[in-house]
């Protein structure tokens, strides 16, 4: 450096060089991330020191009352926290043997029709968890539930009631329960399937019976793997909303998410006390933070177990004989009773004009109509909900996955602190109950020219959505050849360019993927809509509740026999498209 | 003026178990128009030198030139980005983008690159690039329908397509099989003669080094141990190392005595250089094929070995033997036309011209390490 160099200049040169292309695009990205995961954060817990009716960030006083409140137990935190854990904790032990048995059943034993049972378990990923709720409540309503009707009529009893009731908590175990049996089989496959057969056959060789190897070897192996599933599902139960909505309101049954709600929906003297709904938040982030640790601490773990040897894999299957047609039949009940059974309802009930139970007395005289789907047509709001819904779900996926596909690949090939940050950051959401998410976005929001808009529903949902998408990106990101991507910059490519022409085009399965994955879940979720929407941002899932609040159930029906045809056509054409993609 | 100089390059790679000192200070120069080669067995940091060039790696010392541009220097911290590096790269794995034809993915520096060109030139210049290669037939082809030897000329024609001053190339011929291998060898060597680019070559095969090269600089533990012409290289390699890695060679430890080399097998004559006077043990080095192999007749002539063949194999060309003399085997080559039988008595002569004298292992090694700490202190 030459003497009489400006100070500017030299001090300029004395900073490392790293500052490119590749740095800003690692920065952008956790920005992004940790302003959809860490504001939020932030804005709920400056609610919690708040009193009703201010918002958390307006000026005005401050008070601890939300939490001497929540301590004197007032709010009844108790009984709700207890509600909690024993919803989830019955729904697992009812749904973990489920699941488990299926993924043995499809991928270890010789059953039968394997390649049909797969895309058949893909079918309930398409009907909204609301919906299956509302289907279970015209079976086993205590009252006119088809099925205790019938029942009563088989046995011959007086009684008006039973003997099953859906709005009871073990009524919302056994609906959460087979809700999530198949998301649940998804997971545990994949344990099933990194577990490297070679060592099992290591051990029978050396002479350990069948039993003994599963007991010594595979058991063991798996057991991390299988752990990290149970808890990451009971994260997700002990958040979730929609079952506790539909059923849990009615039993007198509140769990986090639904006292949340209710707290939120119910004007005090005209004063909102998100206060104290945030409090109740806090919770549930705490819940989660140490829920997902495990998760994390316990997928390290198995791992580390886990021998990729890339070896043809061919793992043994177990001979079921006369067996398979048993194990064909109980997969066969569980479809039916998850899918059929409620959705056949929904469907009946959407062509009456007022529900009448499918008893042999009424059925001459059911009131069909069609008239539910033509006021669909005639309905002012239709042909806006139905736009608007498709606007949100299609900006909210393509942006999740265009701002994934940037942070997976940062965390992946650039592995800088920064890279490594928004990698980290995106599991925020997972711990953070969907609930609680949306209410961050919308109290950091309301008063702002962005509430009450389709783009503030659209950033909540990248923000839940982000999590799980990341997971998927990070491993399809891992499988791409980095000189791939050194070849481009080498012919002189930008590294923004590379990421544009190479990477994201050669990830475009995985990146579609993702993507339909977003769109059922954001078309079926009540959640953020719920939350959200306002009179001029309506959806659909916003339609489908009032209807039901308002006590025209039958026209809500219609509506989710409309959602349902539709998600099936776009996850039927997307998964085309996606097919032509790999191989063209 | 050089068209690539590397000047004491340093590299690390940062692993679980602390840094991975991959390249320790390699200094070298390409001229215009050269061949040059990095020769080393696995793990020498030949790759590491080649991605430090191109930019993919960021090394931690040193000063790489190219051209007429500083692209990288730790004095002034100048990092200029791979996509402004005027370089050409084919890789070791081709790095082929499966989700173009053979046209597009080599077309592409063309069309998004820095040496972006008009629409209607990108045609002609690829379809010289691909005849070049003599890919013009497979053009329309989606690329992962190509062959070994298909694929490494397609990433051969996208590096040389938009003519960059300076080719690198990581072991291009290491995944074809050995018959293509030395076609492509005569053709890769034509061509970038032909067109008169400087090409900078990575390879762990030695008669690839020797074959193509101008100069071969041999590579060991991320330095550079020797540079010189092949004939160098090969005839008078400098070190045990260079001597025993490139090409096979026959090693014998002595002491310096009156007019030779005290060995196990007797005193070997031949001139001795002036930095013997100080050096306390020597070792000596012959190539197989340097040594004259006749049965045994009479009393041991000077500069001869006595032994009995333990090993023969029958390469076509050659005979290979291997001699047994005491507690020694040498490697030996003999007419294939009139071979020798094992037990056979023998006597391997050294012409005193085609023996090579270094400084003992102990010796090399402390050279190696002050040339090290050299460096180091510059
Ligand atoms: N990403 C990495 N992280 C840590 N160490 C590395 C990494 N890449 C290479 N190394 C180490 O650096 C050293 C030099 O590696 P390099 O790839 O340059 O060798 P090479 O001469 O190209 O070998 P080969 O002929 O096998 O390709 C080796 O010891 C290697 O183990
Ligand atoms: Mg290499």
């Amino acid at each position: 450096m030459a003497i009489g160099t400006p100070t500017l200049q030299r001090v300029w040169t004395s900073l490392p060089r790293r500052f490119d292309q590749r740095t800003l695009i690692a920065w952008a990205a956790m920005l992004t991330v940790a302003f959809l995961v860490v504001i939020p954060l932030v804005v709920m817990i400056a609610a919690t020191f708040r009193p009703a009716g201010v918002f958390p960030l307006d000026a005005g006083e401050f008070t601890l009352s939300n939490y001497t409140e929540f301590a004197s137990g007032q709010t009844g935190f108790w009984v709700v926290f207890r509600n909690t854990v024993v919803y989830a904790g019955g729904t697992m032990a009812l749904a973990v043997p489920m699941a488990f048995g299926m993924a043995f059943l499809t991928e270890r034993t010789d059953v039968p029709f394997r390649s049909m049972l797969y895309t058949l378990m893909f079918v309930p990923f398409v009907t909204p968890v609301f919906a299956t709720a509302l289907g279970w409540v015209l079976l086993a309503g205590p009252r006119a539930g088809a099925v205790n009707e019938y029942i009563r009529l088989i046995i011959g009893s007086d009684s008006r009631d039973g003997p099953f009731n859906v709005y009871t908590m073990q009524g919302m175990i056994f609906v959460t329960a087979l809700g999530i049996v198949p998301s649940m089989w998804l997971l545990l496959v994949s344990v099933l399937r990194n577990m490297d057969p070679t060592l099992e056959e290591a051990a029978s060789t050396s002479g350990v019976n069948r039993w003994g190897v599963m007991r010594r070897v595979t058991a063991p192996l798996m057991l991390p793997g299988i752990l990290a599933v149970v808890i990451y599902f009971t994260i997700a139960i002990m958040e979730s909303f929609e079952i506790p909505l539909a059923l849990g309101i009615t039993a007198g049954v509140q769990v986090l998410a639904t006292k949340i709600w209710l707290i939120i929906t119910a004007v005090d003297e005209g004063r909102f006390s998100y206060g104290s709904a945030a409090v109740f938040g806090l919770v549930g982030v705490v819940i989660g933070v140490v829920g997902i640790s495990l998760y994390l601490w316990l997928v390290r773990r198995s791992s580390r177990y886990t021998v990729i040897t890339g070896k043809g894999y061919r793992p043994r299957k177990i001979r079921l004989g006369a067996w398979k047609y048993v194990a064909l039949g109980l997969v066969g009940l569980y479809l039916f009773v998850k899918v059929l059974m409620p959705f056949s309802m929904i469907l009946y009930a959407s062509f009456l004009r007022f529900y009448v139970p499918p008893l042999p007395e009424n059925l001459g005289s059911l009131p069909w109509t069609l008239e539910n789907y033509r006021n669909l047509w005639d309905y002012r709001f239709f042909g806006r909900m139905l736009v608007n819904t498709a606007i949100v779900v299609v900006a909210a996926a393509t942006s999740t996955m265009l701002l994934v596909t940037v942070v997976s690949w940062a965390a992946v090939r650039l592995k800088t602190p920064v890279a490594q940050t928004a990698n980290v950051l995106t599991f925020m959401p997972l711990a953070i109950p969907g609930v609680i998410m949306t209410l961050a976005f919308f109290l950091l929001f309301i008063g702002t020219p962005l509430y009450g808009t389709l783009a503030l529903i659209v950033i909540a949902f990248v923000a839940r959505y982000l999590s799980y998408t990341t997971r998927l990106m990070y491993s399809a990101q891992l499988q791409i050849h980095k000189e791939l991507e050194e070849a481009s910059l080498v012919s002189g490519v930008a590294p923004a360019g590379t990421l544009f022409y190479i990477n994201l085009r050669l990830l475009i399965p995985a990146f579609l993927n993702g993507w339909l994955w977003i769109i059922t879940h954001a078309a079926k979720d009540f959640t953020t809509p719920l939350l959200l929407a306002t009179s001029g941002t309506v959806l659909v899932a916003n339609v489908i509740f009032s209807r039901f609040e308002g006590g025209r159930f039958t026209e809500s029906a219609a509506v989710m026999v409309v959602l349902v045809v539709l998600l099936i056509a776009v996850v039927w054409a997307g998964r085309k498209w996606i097919g032509g993609e790999v191989k063209g | 003026m050089s068209m690539l100089s590397v000047e004491r390059l340093e590299m690390e790679y940062q692993s679980d178990r602390g840094p991975v000192r991959a390249v320790r200070g390699v200094s070298f120069a390409v001229e215009r128009g050269n061949f040059y080669t990095l020769l080393g067995p696995s793990g020498c940091g030949k790759t590491s030198t080649l991605r430090c060039i191109a930019g993919l790696e960021t090394p931690t010392a040193g000063k790489i030139t190219i051209g007429e541009e500083v692209v990288y220097d730790r004095q002034t911290r100048v990092v200029v980005p791979t996509h402004r590096r005027a370089v050409g790269m084919v890789f070791q794995s081709y790095a082929i983008w499966p989700h173009l034809t053979v046209f597009d993915n080599v077309g592409f520096p063309l069309v998004h690159g820095k040496n972006r060109v008009p629409r209607a030139r990108v045609r002609p210049m690829v379809e010289r690039a691909l005849d070049l290669v003599q890919l013009g037939h497979l053009a329309d082809r989606p690329a992962p329908a190509l062959s070994g030897g298909q694929q490494q000329r397609v990433a051969l024609a996208r590096a040389i397509v938009y003519e960059p001053d300076l080719l690198l190339l990581d072991e291009p011929l290491s995944n074809l099989d050995a018959k293509l291998r030395e076609e492509m060898r005569q053709e890769l060597k034509d061509l970038v003669a032909r067109l008169n680019i400087t090409t900078l070559y990575v390879t762990h095969d030695q008669t690839e080094a020797l074959a193509m090269s101008n100069l071969v600089a041999v590579m060991y533990e991320g330095e550079i141990v020797q540079e010189g012409s092949p004939q160098d290289v090969y005839l008078r390699p400098a070190s045990p190392f260079t001597a025993n890695f490139v090409g096979k060679t026959n090693l014998l430890n002595g002491a310096v005595a009156g007019g030779g080399v005290e060995t196990a097998h007797g005193l070997i004559t031949i001139p001795l250089p002036d930095w013997t006077k100080e050096a306390a043990s020597v070792v000596l080095a012959f190539r197989p094929e340097a040594v004259a192999l006749e049965a045994s007749d009479g009393p041991i002539a000077a500069n001869t070995i006595r032994g009995s063949v333990s090993g023969s194999s029958f390469v076509g060309e050659t005979l290979e033997y291997v001699v047994t003399a005491s507690e020694d085997a040498f490697k030996v080559k003999g007419d294939p036309f009139a071979p020798f039988r094992i037990g056979d008595e023998v006597d391997l002569h050294l012409p005193s011209d085609r023996v090579l004298i270094m400084p003992g292992d102990e010796a090399t090694r402390a050279e190696l390490a002050a040339a090290a700490q050299l460096a180091a202190a510059e």
